[in-house]
């Protein structure tokens, strides 16, 4: 099982003055910001057709304004091995048929948020993500709405503007 | 403070002590004279790190690649065991007439993404910072937004600008955006140059696609970026 994440892939990539192994206080402050010490996520399987597609809906349909996106997914296992405490709760989301595969992981402190940004550095190293253009990112939405897979009515008025449908 | 009263006071550094290289009205040639001197001194004198070393001619780099302002050069040093030590550095911009337009814009936009970082699918109050200058001030703007888009002493910050700028109903001319986005591209700074390709996705165009098709990428994910950007932008 893998669990997927919105970040900022330059932000892990700009290193200002930090050697290779350490990891940029700014990446970690700009995309691991915690609400009630826990950090939102979504479960996928990578190599199953569409599956990181439906998380970058859940995420997208819940934005204000189309951007691209970098996904990073994060391995199951190795948050168990750190003692990460994982939830199964509510996906605040458009994207209707989400709410089984978004998890938090709860229940942080400053070491265990530590233990994340490890994994996303893990993950970037081992090319575990992906960049979604704003095109793409557009589509997947415009055939989620063709396809009545996104609340419509619960969509931000700026994404509604960009797809061209303004209800 | 003269270049040469700071040679005096070399040896006999105080403790958080800062020093102003260039006082605002100075010309830039002075300033140039200024910077051989200090990094020719730090280098020496005061044995700082490869890696300050390397910070300071970064920053001294931004520094004389905004030619139009006056800013001086803060360098801030702590004594240890006796002896000097590389501390911290900063750059503060001084400015009058229309350099003051660009400080207030730029402090503006500091306090913005401070509060809040810039997120993709979020808007940012920048946005509206920066959409308010330029239906107020017109073309005058855009120079200071550049400058502070290809700032690369503060890279961050400046990629920042740049993904707020890029999220604009294109902004300037153009041969503006073109070459904002072709400046944006030659820097080091990697998040800069994303930033450059994110602004080049958003407003498109044939100019800027030539510009994405010649550049030559050392990342490999902002090479796949581009490639895909100007895949969307055929279309």
């Amino acid at each position: 099982m893998y669990l997927a994440r919105k970040i900022t892939l330059s932000k892990w990539e700009a290193q200002q003055g930090l050697s290779e192994d350490e990891i940029a206080a700014d990446a970690v402050t700009a995309d691991l910001r915690t609400q009630k010490n826990s950090l939102s996520f979504w479960r996928c399987c990578p190599e199953t057709n569409g599956d990181v597609e439906k998380a970058v809906l859940a995420i997208a349909s819940a934005g204000r304004r189309i951007d691209k996106i970098d996904m990073i997914w994060l391995d199951g296992g190795e948050l168990r091995n750190d003692d990460q405490t994982l939830e199964n709760t509510g996906a605040k989301t458009p994207a209707k048929g989400v709410d089984d595969i978004h998890f938090d992981v709860c229940r942080l402190d400053y070491v265990r948020l530590g233990k994340i940004a490890r994994c996303v550095v893990n993950a970037i190293k081992q090319k575990r993500y992906r960049r979604f253009t704003r095109k793409h990112v557009k589509k997947l939405l415009m055939t989620a709405v063709e396809q009545d897979r996104i609340d419509f009515d619960e969509l931000d008025d700026g994404i509604k503007k960009v797809l061209g449908t303004s209800g | 403070m003269t270049i040469e009263n700071l040679k005096r006071s070399e040896p006999t550094v105080p403790l958080h002590r800062s020093w102003n290289f260039a006082e605002a009205g100075e010309k830039t040639e002075e300033a140039l004279l200024t910077i051989d001197y200090s990094r020719q001194s730090l280098a020496t004198s005061w044995e700082a790190t490869s890696a300050s070393i390397d910070l300071v001619n970064r920053m001294l780099k931004g520094w004389l690649e905004a030619p139009s302002t006056d800013m001086p050069l803060i360098i801030c040093f702590t004594v240890s065991a006796g002896q000097p030590h590389f501390g911290q550095l900063s750059m503060r911009q001084k400015h009058d007439g229309n350099g003051g337009q660009e400080r207030r814009l730029a402090s503006k936009l500091w306090a913005a993404f401070e509060a809040d970082p810039l997120e993709d699918g979020m808007d940012h109050p920048a946005e509206k910072i920066i959409e308010k200058v330029l239906q107020s001030e017109g073309e005058g703007i855009l120079d200071c937004l550049k400058r502070l888009c290809l700032n690369i002493s503060e890279p961050s910050f400046a990629a920042s600008v740049m993904r707020c700028l890029g999220r604009q109903n294109l902004p300037g001319t153009n041969s503006w955006r073109t070459e904002l986005v072709r400046d944006g591209l030659a820097t080091k700074d990697v998040e800069i140059r994303d930033a450059a390709v994110q602004a080049a996705e958003s407003w498109g165009g044939r100019e800027i696609l030539d510009v994405l098709e010649s550049h030559q990428e050392p990342e490999q994910w902002i090479r796949d970026y581009i490639r895909d950007v100007v895949e969307d932008l055929r279309e």
